[in-house]
């Protein structure tokens, strides 16, 4: 059940051959098709926000698609994720979504050359068995991994030409319960599915036209039955006035479903955003005051809550994850070492250190499996 | 659509010296700014070397309305000058095609205000937003993605387009008014005004206010009353900058009151220190980095005793660690974070 879709399929005629677009088309014969000249860049630059997320485009990528997560700076952790790049932009909707800043209004774009994406995938691979290293690697950075896997069998890509690549783990991360094409195949254990969460009354004030609570977790218990690993992102939590209530009974509600032993990862996170999302959030979602608690222009520049409230927050989270799930690995995503020291007792002392605490945990996880 | 603007528009106009007393004072379209200055340069010019430039009148009723001149129009009635150049138009015409004819007579960079009444006349004469922007957008220096900011401006009272102009406020500045009800706008002109704020302090109070009012699910108007800015701004013990902090510090601390708190707490911990000569506590007010600073000047050899005596007491070690927690981890009392 979507709340979303594709209206318009743009074809850059450099592709018009290809049997994937050719597969994509036959698929989506409910969407108007065109064939398009993308040397002329004004023909994409004409959207609004809502066209644009209603709209495909397939092309080529000229670039390489792996690159490192860009993160933050200023002195916060990141862990060293990599990322894939395709597809590009979201058809769902959330208020506090960077990509609205970071793409503006643009069409999905879909990059239809896959086999120069599996040469990326082959050298990568090749590096990290001979540094002896794992390194995970997601398509949930510029998207979300499943949105768009109802219209191509982009999920049987990911898991086909990952599977054997035991020195790379897999993520797809996403916020829809779009997993139907995953549960045809048989797991791997490199590859794991993770869900972004939030208490139901975020999700429908915030994040638009995605997958409710209960789909999501039940999407989740779905791909950890057919014996998939998963993954949960806390990631952004938001401040609220009912927030501890909020999100205890999330978690309440994901522990009564979810095998905890079968859980890789979880990450937290709280709402971060750089001060030119604000106002667009401001003009897109007025009706959103996610916005306008007391927050501070961090180390990074981006707008966050105030430490002490995002310690009070990542406390009680961790808290009651680790009283459900005391084995589960958590980290967080873009926080200082004090904040991991005041909620989790320890902290790495570096990005590296943090990168190696985690690779480290990873090849132990993967032995056991 | 005989009010279209073409690039060769021509008006049918016959030159003639019209007797003052026959134009009627108030004009048909008055949207530039007023400027003193310029009037008193103007009148300069008038008495010196006389109107030099025709006004352009729209003939009504054995009367004549004021197309373009207005200005000319006070100042020569003040040098008691009896008659004037004028074009008059003898063309039937319709009222857009007028405001046409005295833009491009006046014909410069628009401030925000004058484009803002120019937008305000035309709604005034029917004119639906999208025939404002195609038909006289380009006319004006208005572009698509400005439009609808301009049209917000277009419905401000006439006191807050005079200040916007007087104050030279960009448009971003500018909209910072939109959203707010006539008290609400009447209320932060007064206070604005009267103490002159600068534009990027009147963006930020405005732009704090409105946020404040959303999170806290009131009026701005409310907030004014609470945090008593009007009253604030007319007191006569403060200076004008001292008035203008103060006003910004309430704000701030509405803004972000567990911060405030917080930070006061540890200026009152750090009374409490005692450091003495050479050393000084010190932190991020934002509470963003990992800890607080101590900052040591050495002057001469004997301050690095005091500055150990300091560091060893147990008061110091005690206090500094409360400091640290209230730093981190924000105020024991629950409800500062609920």
């Amino acid at each position: 059940m979507r709340d979303y879709q594709i209206r318009k399929i743009l074809i850059d005629s450099k592709v018009k051959h290809n049997s994937l677009v050719k597969e994509i088309i036959k698929k989506n014969n409910n969407s108007k098709v065109y064939l398009i000249d993308l040397r002329d860049k004004s023909i994409i630059s004409r959207f609004s926000f809502r066209e644009g997320k209603e709209t495909l485009l397939l092309t080529e990528f000229p670039g390489d698609f792996i690159k490192p997560c860009p993160g933050t700076g200023g002195g916060y952790l990141c862990c060293g994720y990599l990322v894939i790049n395709q597809p590009i932009n979201c058809p769902m909707d959330c208020t506090y979504c960077i990509l609205q800043d970071y793409l503006g209004p643009s069409p999905l774009i879909l990059y239809v050359n896959f086999e120069k994406l599996i040469q990326e995938i082959d050298m990568l691979n090749k590096k990290a068995d001979a540094e002896g290293r794992i390194f995970r690697i997601g398509n949930g950075e510029l998207s979300d991994s499943l949105a768009l896997d109802y219209i191509g069998d982009f999920s049987s890509f990911f898991i086909r030409n990952f599977r054997e690549k035991k020195n790379l783990i897999f993520e797809f991360k996403t916020k829809t319960d779009e997993v139907e094409k995953i549960l045809r195949l048989s797991p791997a254990e490199n590859i794991v599915i993770s869900w972004s969460l939030n208490p139901q009354n975020i999700i429908e004030k915030e994040e638009l036209f995605t997958a409710t609570l209960e789909r999501r977790i039940k999407a989740a218990k779905l791909v950890q039955e057919r014996g998939f690993k998963v993954g949960f992102h806390f990631d952004p939590l938001i401040f609220y006035p009912e927030w501890q209530t909020g999100y205890r009974k999330l978690i309440e509600n994901l522990f009564s479903s979810i095998d905890t032993s079968g859980i890789f990862w979880i990450s937290l996170g709280a709402l971060r955003f750089p001060s030119s999302l604000k106002e667009l959030i401001k003009k897109r979602f007025p009706h959103s005051d996610i916005i306008y608690q007391e927050m501070i222009r961090g180390m990074d520049g981006k707008l966050r809550y105030i430490k002490p409230l995002r310690i009070k927050i990542f406390r009680e989270i961790y808290r009651l994850i680790k009283e459900a799930a005391p084995q589960v690995f958590c980290y967080f995503c873009m926080e200082s070492p004090d904040v991991w020291e005041k909620v989790m007792g320890f902290s790495p002392s570096s990005n590296l250190h943090f990168q190696s605490i985690f690779e480290n945990y990873c090849k132990e996880k993967m032995k056991k499996f | 659509m005989d009010w279209l603007i073409k690039p060769q528009m021509k008006f049918k106009m016959n030159l003639e010296n019209v007797k003052l007393n026959l134009i009627d004072e108030d004009p048909l379209f008055r949207f530039s700014d007023e400027e003193p200055a310029k009037i008193e340069m103007l009148k300069r010019s008038i008495e010196t070397v006389g109107i030099l430039k025709p006004l352009i009148l729209l003939p009504v009723a054995k009367k004549y309305k004021i197309v373009d001149g207005f200005k000319r129009f006070v100042v020569a009635r003040e040098s008691g000058i009896c008659h004037l150049p004028a074009w008059i138009v003898i063309e039937k015409t319709s009222m857009p095609r007028l405001l046409s004819l005295s833009i491009l007579a006046n014909y410069r960079n628009f401030s925000i205000s004058e484009k803002a009444r120019i937008i305000r006349i035309l709604r005034n004469l029917g004119l639906t937003s999208l025939q404002i922007l195609e038909k006289f957008g380009n006319l004006i220096g208005i572009s698509a993605e400005q439009f609808d900011s301009y049209l917000k401006i277009s419905y401000y009272p006439d006191f807050l387009l005079s200040y916007i102009s007087r104050n030279n406020l960009s448009l971003k500045q500018a909209l910072s008014f939109d959203g707010l009800c006539d008290s609400e706008q009447k209320a932060l002109f007064k206070i604005v005004s009267s103490l002159n704020f600068k534009g990027f302090d009147v963006y930020n109070i405005l732009t704090d206010l409105k946020e404040i009012a959303i999170k806290e699910k009131t009026r701005v108007g409310r907030l004014i009353e609470e945090l008593e800015l009007s009253s604030l701004a007319q007191k006569k013990e403060f200076t004008r900058s001292e008035k203008i902090e103060k006003i910004k510090s309430r704000i701030k601390e509405r803004k972000y009151p567990l911060l405030t708190k917080i930070n006061a707490e540890l200026v009152k911990l750090k009374g409490k220190l005692k450091p003495g000569k050479g050393i000084e506590v010190n932190w991020d007010e934002r509470l963003e980095t990992s800890g607080l600073k101590l900052i040591i000047t050495i002057s001469h050899p004997q301050i690095l005793e005091e500055i150990s005596r300091f560091l060893s007491r147990q008061e110091t070690r005690k206090i500094l660690s409360v400091m640290l927690r209230v730093y981190h981890e924000g105020l024991p009392n629950k409800k500062n974070t609920d």
